[in-house]
């Protein structure tokens, strides 16, 4: 049942190009050596060590909590059956970050999915709102996060899920996550010159969204 | 560098402003507004990144991943909402086809036994016929056995056939199947052996009385013959007569009456109510009904005028004489 998506699979080869922007992978070459052999507890490690970013890329994409949760449940559980057809080339996060991008898509492309998203994702869910979702699930923000305003954090959140799904996914990805060009190039399974041009106008779609309701 | 050209360079993958884009800043303050709500927009989408997930994100993802790692693939698939209701259409073209086929497997029903009527439960059947009745038809053509034994076995029934099949060759008609000819004959003894009416029979051969106390007309061969149809609504009166009928039943012996044109009845009487022998008694029926009985020396035998008037109780006979005999084995 894979949706019929103009990316590309997250299984087809990667490109053969140096994935310069990977964070350290010592740690993850190991533990998915490990996991190849059956290692629950490597694998577990993995998670720990990604959850938070495949959450996030979804929660981002996707707008609704729920939605988020399941395709990161969905994307590790891809990830966990087909670590096998890992072949390194490119870091294991951008690897996993990849299945999570296709996850997102297919639900993206439901119908059902689709019509949750209009009506909850353009009003922030409940735990958007800074002081209970900060309070509960953000210990200790960051200064930048203190200095943004509930209000503002809103208004950009809203702008994002007005974008585009394919610019959503690059904004995404170097904005938040801060991804390097060729690490987003194989996540989002584009060329790496692809991914800037997309990258300069989903910046402007943005702007465009923001304008009247940014400071 | 103009307006447009900047915000190219702002949206590009180098968001610093150095040389010409610094020089553009200096003098267009649209741009230089611009420049300020790019850099804050970044700093706010950083800022998204500092939001933790949900503080149960990791136990949610394991517990998927142990639950679904341990199932096989196909239930991954099976569980899908597509796949689930294909599942279960076939499932339900597996159950109606499978209950057809043991439908079509299933050996031919045995022949139903004729439904309960409410005559069937007037009397109670004779303890002599009850074997008959409990044991299992068979599977071939002696099917329709238990229904017509039921039939002749019962008081109700017995009165009926009288009623409306007189003649001995006619079998009862209606719903129940034809009876062989050896259970038709069993069933006419049985209505000549029973005499078919509930009333006390005095010595000199007249009806004197039912159980019940309500009957009237003694002697009188339409009196009996009333009797004979009020059957049915008495049948507590009846059973024993049942009873003895299906006791003597199988020593009755078949007569017939003959008039001038032939053969105008035939019945059963008890062997020491019917001709001895060969011979032949006259029965002589009066204009008023009444009927008289003689040997062939011409002497009356008051005993046997009740029996052969009750067998032939529901018999028109005109006025006249006829003969009495055994009919030849």
């Amino acid at each position: 049942m894979s949706a019929a998506l103009p990316y590309g699979d997250v299984m087809s080869p990667w490109p053969s190009v140096a994935d310069a922007g990977a964070p350290p992978g010592d740690a993850d070459g190991a533990l998915v050596a490990r996991a190849r052999g059956g290692e629950e507890a490597a694998f577990e490690a993995l998670v720990s060590r990604h959850e938070a970013i495949v959450y996030r890329t979804c929660r981002r994409l996707l707008g609704d909590p729920d939605d988020a949760l399941d395709a990161t449940q969905e994307a590790f559980l891809r990830a966990y059956r087909g670590i096998a057809r890992f072949r390194g080339d490119a870091s294991f996060r951008t690897w996993l970050v990849g299945i999570a991008i296709n996850a997102c898509r297919s639900r993206l492309a439901s119908a059902d999915t689709r019509r949750r998203r209009r009506t909850e994702s353009l009003q922030p869910a409940s735990d958007e709102r800074p002081d209970a979702g900060r309070a509960l699930a953000d210990p200790a923000p960051g200064p930048e996060a203190d200095a943004l305003g509930g209000e503002l954090r809103d208004r950009l959140v809203a702008a994002l899920a007005a974008v585009s799904p394919e610019h959503r996914e690059v904004l995404v990805l170097r904005e938040i996550e801060g991804l390097e060009y060729a690490e987003l190039a194989r996540a989002v399974g584009v060329a790496e010159g692809t991914v800037k041009s997309r990258l300069a106008r989903a910046r402007a779609a943005l702007r465009a969204a923001l304008e009247g309701v940014w400071p | 560098m103009t307006c447009e050209e900047f915000r190219r360079r702002l949206d590009g993958d180098d968001p610093t402003i150095t040389g010409e884009a610094a020089a553009h800043l200096e003098r267009c303050a649209d741009c230089r507004r611009l420049a300020e709500r790019a850099a804050s927009t970044r700093r706010a989408l950083r800022a998204l990144r500092e939001e933790a997930p949900p503080p149960f994100l990791h136990a949610r993802v394991m517990a998927h991943l142990r639950a679904a790692a341990l199932r096989p693939r196909w239930w991954n698939l099976a569980v899908r909402p597509a796949w689930a209701g294909a599942a279960l259409v076939a499932l339900l073209l597996v159950t109606v086809s499978g209950y057809r086929l043991a439908e079509w497997l299933r050996p031919a029903p045995l022949p139903q036994p004729p439904p309960i009527t409410a005559s069937d439960l007037q009397a109670p059947a004779p303890a002599g016929e009850s074997t008959v009745k409990a044991a299992p038809p068979a599977k071939s053509s002696a099917a329709p056995a238990a229904p017509a034994t039921r039939h002749a076995a019962n008081g109700g029934a017995v009165a009926k056939h009288r009623q409306t099949a007189p003649r001995a060759a006619a079998p009862s008609a209606g719903k129940f199947a034809p009876a062989p000819p050896a259970l038709a004959a069993q069933r006419e003894e049985a209505v000549a052996a029973s005499g078919g009416a509930p009333g006390a029979v005095a010595a000199d051969g007249t009806i004197a009385a039912d159980a019940t106390g309500n009957a009237a007309a003694a002697g009188e061969l339409r009196e009996s013959a009333r009797l004979a149809n009020a059957a049915p609504a008495r049948p507590a009166a009846m059973a024993p007569q049942m009873q003895a009928m299906a006791a003597t039943s199988h020593i009755a012996i078949a007569c017939e009456l003959a008039g001038d044109h032939g053969v105008v009845a035939r019945f059963r009487l008890a062997p020491g109510e019917a001709p001895p022998g060969a011979a032949v008694w006259t029965v002589t029926v009066a204009a008023d009904g009444s009927l008289a009985v003689r040997d062939p020396a011409g002497r009356d035998l008051p005993a046997a005028r009740r029996p052969v008037a009750v067998a032939l109780a529901n018999t028109r006979l005109a006025a006249g004489t006829y003969s009495l005999r055994r009919v030849a084995p």
